[in-house]
């Protein structure tokens, strides 16, 4: 019995030894991450610590880590620790396609607006302005042509009489047409611009803006798991609504 | 911004915008091309005028005038007025007479002076055969549509 007993006693002795000498054997080692970009970087530890510090101390050995930020890519990557030591390691997430896509969207949205919001209004108060300075124009003409008539009633010299007849009033006659056609072609101009842009406005105002919807981030969300302390644990999810 | 929203129609802005533009259109419609140079032939100093004759005759007769060193010289009226109430306003004007009894041309002024009558004098005078002559407003050199008129001593 007593025999039994010291056996026992030296077993435990036994494993207690191995287990302390496994435990002196792990140490740990240090992280530093340089994550770009900087600041909106997180990132999940072994799949189940979400965190965003810079610098982390993990037992030596390898680490499964899942970066990601905002609009950009997932990196799923495994850094090995060196026990005692420091590491830096650099991260650059790239742009995930759909964000990219979404700047694409964006950039033809911007432009649609531009074009349909900014230019026909431009166009149309150019036009209007042309319009207005030929039909000043036009007025003087007219006008012109009433003071040769004026001119012609008031003149007592032959000579004058028959230079405004040849010459004076058969070249404002032709300003007039030109002036009246010019003010017919702006008007007209004038007309259809503000139309199109009236109707590009609308157009443009019925067009709603491109919404991004960052999947990476939900797969980002949905790779949280969080342990309880029954040896159970739960998936975090994340749900992005878009509010405006 | 004050937290009131605008209630104006928007028509209100589009539609003073149309009205305008009609306005404009309406206004240059109005304008109209009909001056024509070849329909103007009322100024008598025009040298296309059509209208009535603008000088009339007032007679032919002689008068004697001294002249110095030279004594007592007869010699032809002939008068005749400008019907200035034709002219479209009022002007100042000559009259270019050219006699075609001798084919001089003279400038003639009013006589008197500010007013309608004008004389044209013929030294050598002819009896019994008309005197014709050509008359045309003038000014500047230049001189309006002839009209001839003849009278008789």
């Amino acid at each position: 019995m007593r025999q039994a007993l010291r056996i026992e006693r030296m077993i435990v002795v036994g494993w207690m030894a191995i287990l302390t000498i496994s435990a002196a054997a792990q140490t740990t080692g240090q992280l530093r991450l340089l994550m770009e970009p900087a600041g909106t970087t997180s990132y999940l530890l072994d799949g189940k610590h979400r965190m965003a510090q810079r610098e982390v101390s993990l037992l030596e050995g390898p680490h499964r880590f899942v970066f990601w930020a905002p609009e950009r890519r997932m990196l799923d990557t495994t850094i090995i620790v060196p026990g005692g030591g420091i590491r830096d390691i650099r991260i650059s997430l790239r742009y995930s396609e759909e964000y990219i896509e979404h700047l694409s969207r964006m950039k033809s949205y911007a432009s649609m607006q531009r074009w349909g919001r900014v230019v026909p209004p431009i166009v149309a108060g150019a036009a209007g302005v042309w319009a207005l300075v030929s039909y000043l124009d036009y007025s003087a003409a007219h006008k012109d042509l009433v003071d040769l008539e004026d001119a012609y009633r008031t003149s007592a010299d032959p000579a004058g009489i028959n230079r405004l007849k040849d010459v004076e009033i058969p070249a404002a006659k032709d300003d007039f047409q030109k002036a009246r056609t010019q003010t017919y072609l702006a008007t007209g101009l004038f007309v259809v611009s503000a139309g199109a842009a009236y109707y590009l406005r609308r157009k443009t105002s019925a067009t709603k803006a491109p919404v991004f919807e960052d999947k990476e981030k939900v797969r980002f969300d949905g790779l949280a798991w969080t342990p309880d302390i029954r040896g159970g644990g739960s998936w975090t999810a994340g749900l992005t609504i878009p509010i405006r | 911004m004050d937290g009131r929203l605008d209630h104006s129609h928007p028509m209100n802005g589009r539609s003073q915008y149309l009205l305008s533009l009609g306005a404009m259109l309406l206004m240059s419609a109005c304008y109209k091309d009909d001056l024509d140079p070849a329909q103007l032939t009322n100024n008598p100093f025009d040298p296309e005028y059509v209208g009535e004759n603008v000088f009339v005759s007032e007679g032919t007769y002689t008068e004697t005038v001294f002249v110095p060193q030279i004594g007592n010289v007869l010699r032809q009226v002939i008068a005749f007025r400008v019907r200035s109430e034709l002219f479209l306003s009022d002007v100042t004007y000559s009259v270019r007479v050219h006699d075609l009894e001798n084919d001089q041309t003279i400038l003639l002024d009013a006589d008197p002076p500010g007013g309608d009558s004008f004389k044209y004098y013929k030294q050598n005078l002819v009896i019994g055969t008309p005197v014709c002559l050509e008359l045309r407003l003038s000014n500047n050199l230049s001189a309006a549509r002839a009209e001839e008129i003849c009278v008789t001593l």
